[in-house]
């Protein structure tokens, strides 16, 4: 499976499963970004964070956080 | 009597509550720490329609899980049941995400309101939403709202007067069955916990038990996907879109930003064009600094004639005035930077210049936006010290404030060249340089080494997931009010520093004779002489080294005083140095290269001055690490001394 750190920019993904420490998924939540959550990937950049939109929302989420968010292509 | 009203201001960081604070409170607030706690609080009152209002804006937090120390504070101060009204503040043109507060905050008994705030934006965005509907479905007062149009205050605080009165509170009934649905962790707890929470308590059962839950990885993941449902159910059908999207020249800019190759460059441009912006508006109220400077010699004339006694003469004239010259010149910087980065801010573009600076600065445990209030730094220490209000944590916040005092100011940068030619020539230039480039960073890692793990602790950074907000439209008049409180705020405090410290000095260095050798700074000078001598400079040069702490412009004054005409006084700074004849020239035949080269440098990242101290004081509200910051900057500056002048030595 993939995680959000591979996806090509325009894809739209949606959220399989998220590890880390409680604080890590807390945070995660506190902006929808839990399993079955869909997110489109704008931007990601070599050594920039990748730039999501979900939840009527432009999310930059480094990198490290992002190899936490396994995801599934769905567009 | 009229009833008293207890406020409670809860949302994520960029929901505008600290606009709704500021506004409604003005001056009437109380600004310190949560005791013993590294947290800021802040407590207010306003009186409108007869009818007063203490509001606490609760530390920004994501959410109430009780991860960080903001975060169980937040929580804490509404399970004490301090307030009588929570008064949520969700941002409505992310209406979606941000509303996950207030599902953190069902199951809380404390009546709430709910503000939609940012409504101009999402109309703007031509999002329209049903508050109505939302306000049926919850039955509580929802008030769409902008924060920054204070016309819109009175609607708010009779819907927080309503809830308070008719005690409306959040159901959690809706949110249980989610809970119940797809959490089994909180089916777990629920089935404990049920029986045993008290009726009174704050927080009932069904928040209780979520976040018992959510301690651990399963429960933190089902609690929060239960939360999400519960906002998706709660907003169908409130919101419609027709899909608007931000002006052509906004959005090209953006392109601009987020661009891989030349991002970074256009954030540092945008950052340097906002400083010259601030210079320019500043400029009009930095010139009220040459008012006294001008007025001295008259006044100086004037005062004499009137038989007023000669050492009295000479500090109106030319203590006073400079200590008025220094702090009006300084203030109108402070405005002109709180105004441009107000107006960044509520733009946007702060929040980007942090996703294109977040790497570099993480690695000083900092987040990226504080690199405007860095680079605000090189014209004035002030201005990156009270800048630095856009860090929303306090720790990271007196970090980033410790180590804007390595970025050396406007007056520091001009003086250091000058002296530096005099004694070097061009090579001067070249050391000077070379201080610059290697130092600043050096002395910030070293400073992020010391202070970093107490104030932003590994475990507790945050910046890891930031949203870019979509560009605002900014609203000047409350952007005016707050950069105007804090230019007479600053100003107040800036005068009362300076003042203690230049009547020290002008006192010390008094001399009735006219004369510096006849002054008790003469007299201490000398007996320092060994200690400081140990440290790579001559009394001299220690003692123009100490001046630089009450300003950097000073340096050239005491150097004039010391070294030069008898006739030059420490404070003859403003036209002083000059009119005195004295050229720094002077120097390069009394002093030797390696001492220079370790006053040079020891001034270079010294303690900025001490109305930047005084600036650190108000800003941090922490006496321990105002002293602790200084002290640190002090020790570092004797040390660089030391090692660059017996370095030098062996070297030249």
């Amino acid at each position: 499976m993939k995680t959000l750190d591979n996806v090509a920019p325009g894809k739209q993904v949606r959220i399989e499963r998220v590890d880390g420490d409680v604080r890590l998924l807390t945070r995660l939540s506190s902006v929808g970004l839990v399993p079955g959550a869909v997110v489109q990937v704008e931007r990601n950049d070599r050594n920039r964070p990748v730039l999501v939109f979900e939840r009527d929302t432009r999310l930059a989420i480094n990198r490290q956080e992002c190899a936490h968010i396994q995801v599934e292509e769905v567009a | 009597m009229a009833r008293t009203y207890s406020i409670a201001l809860l949302g994520q960081p960029n929901s505008g509550k600290s606009t709704l604070f500021n506004g409604l409170t003005g001056s009437h607030q109380r600004v310190g720490n949560w005791p013993g706690k590294t947290v800021e609080k802040k407590l207010g009152t306003c009186e409108r329609g007869g009818v007063t209002y203490t509001i606490c804006d609760l530390p920004g937090a994501y959410s109430l899980s009780a991860m960080s120390e903001e975060e169980r504070i937040t929580q804490e101060y509404i399970a004490n049941g301090e307030a009588d009204v929570v008064l949520i503040m969700v941002d409505a043109s992310q209406l979606t995400r941000s509303m996950y507060m207030l599902a953190d905050y069902v199951g809380g008994r404390v009546p709430c309101v709910l503000a939609l705030n940012m409504m101009d934006v999402a109309e703007g965005q031509g999002k329209r939403i049903d508050s109505q509907l939302v306000e049926q479905r919850l039955g509580i007062p929802v008030v769409p709202f902008v924060a920054n149009d204070p016309s819109r205050f009175d609607g708010l605080l009779a819907a927080v007067r309503r809830a308070a009165d008719e005690k409306l509170v959040l159901s959690s009934d809706d949110l249980a069955k989610l809970y119940e649905q797809h959490s089994p962790e909180w089916k777990q707890a629920y089935d404990r916990l049920a029986l045993t929470v008290a009726d009174d308590a704050r927080f009932d059962a069904v928040w209780q038990s979520a976040h018992e839950a959510s301690a651990d990885h399963d429960g933190a993941v089902s609690c929060g996907t239960a939360r999400l449902l519960w906002v998706d159910q709660l907003l169908e059908g409130v919101q419609s879109e027709a899909g608007d999207k931000a002006p052509a020249f906004l959005t090209r800019l953006d392109a601009a930003l987020m661009n891989p190759r030349w991002g970074q460059l256009v954030g540092i441009l945008v950052c340097l064009g906002a400083l010259l912006g601030a210079m320019i508006i500043g400029a009009p109220l930095m010139m009220l600094g040459q008012v006294p400077a001008l007025l001295s010699t008259p006044l100086a004339t004037a005062l004499t004639a009137l038989g007023v006694p000669a050492f009295i003469v000479d500090f109106i004239a030319s203590g006073l005035m400079t200590v008025c010259y220094f702090t009006l010149s300084m203030g109108g910087f402070v405005f002109g930077v709180a105004l441009v980065f107000g107006v960044l801010d509520e733009v946007g573009l702060v929040a980007r210049i942090s996703y294109l600076f977040d790497g570099t600065m993480s690695k000083l445990g900092l987040p990226g936006k504080v690199m405007m209030p860095f680079l605000s730094g090189f014209g004035c220490n002030i201005a990156s010290v009270t800048g630095m209000r856009v860090v929303d944590s306090w720790g990271q916040r007196v970090l980033a404030i410790a180590l804007s005092w390595a970025v050396p100011c406007g007056s520091t940068i001009s003086v250091i060249p000058t002296i530096a030619y005099a004694i070097f020539g061009f090579g001067g230039m070249l050391a000077t340089l070379l201080m610059l480039a290697v130092g600043i960073p050096l002395v910030m890692l070293l400073t992020a080494k010391v202070f970093g793990n107490k104030l932003a602790p590994e475990s507790e950074r945050a910046g890891l997931i930031m949203e870019l907000p979509p560009y605002h439209k900014p609203r000047m008049k409350p952007l005016l009010a707050l950069a105007f409180r804090r230019y007479t705020g600053i100003l107040k405090r800036a005068f009362k520093t300076i003042s203690v410290v230049a009547v020290v000095f002008w006192a010390l260095s008094y001399s009735a004779t006219g004369v510096i050798t006849d002054s008790t700074m003469y007299a201490i000078g000398s007996a320092l002489e060994p200690v400081s001598r140990f440290f790579g400079m001559g009394w001299k040069l220690f003692m123009a080294f100490l001046a630089g702490v009450l300003a950097k412009e000073a340096v050239l004054g005491a150097l004039a005083a010391l070294y030069g005409s008898a006739s030059g006084t420490l404070f003859a700074t403003v036209s002083g140095a000059a009119a005195a004849g004295f050229s720094p020239a002077v120097l390069a035949t009394q002093v030797s290269g390696p001492e220079a080269l370790a006053f040079l440098s020891a001034l270079m990242f010294n303690i900025p001055c001490v109305i930047v101290i005084g600036a650190t004081h108000s800003e941090t509200h922490s006496t321990k690490w105002t002293v602790l910051i200084s002290v640190f900057y002090f020790c570092l500056a004797l040390c660089i001394s030391f090692c660059v002048y017996h370095v030098a030595s062996l070297v030249m």
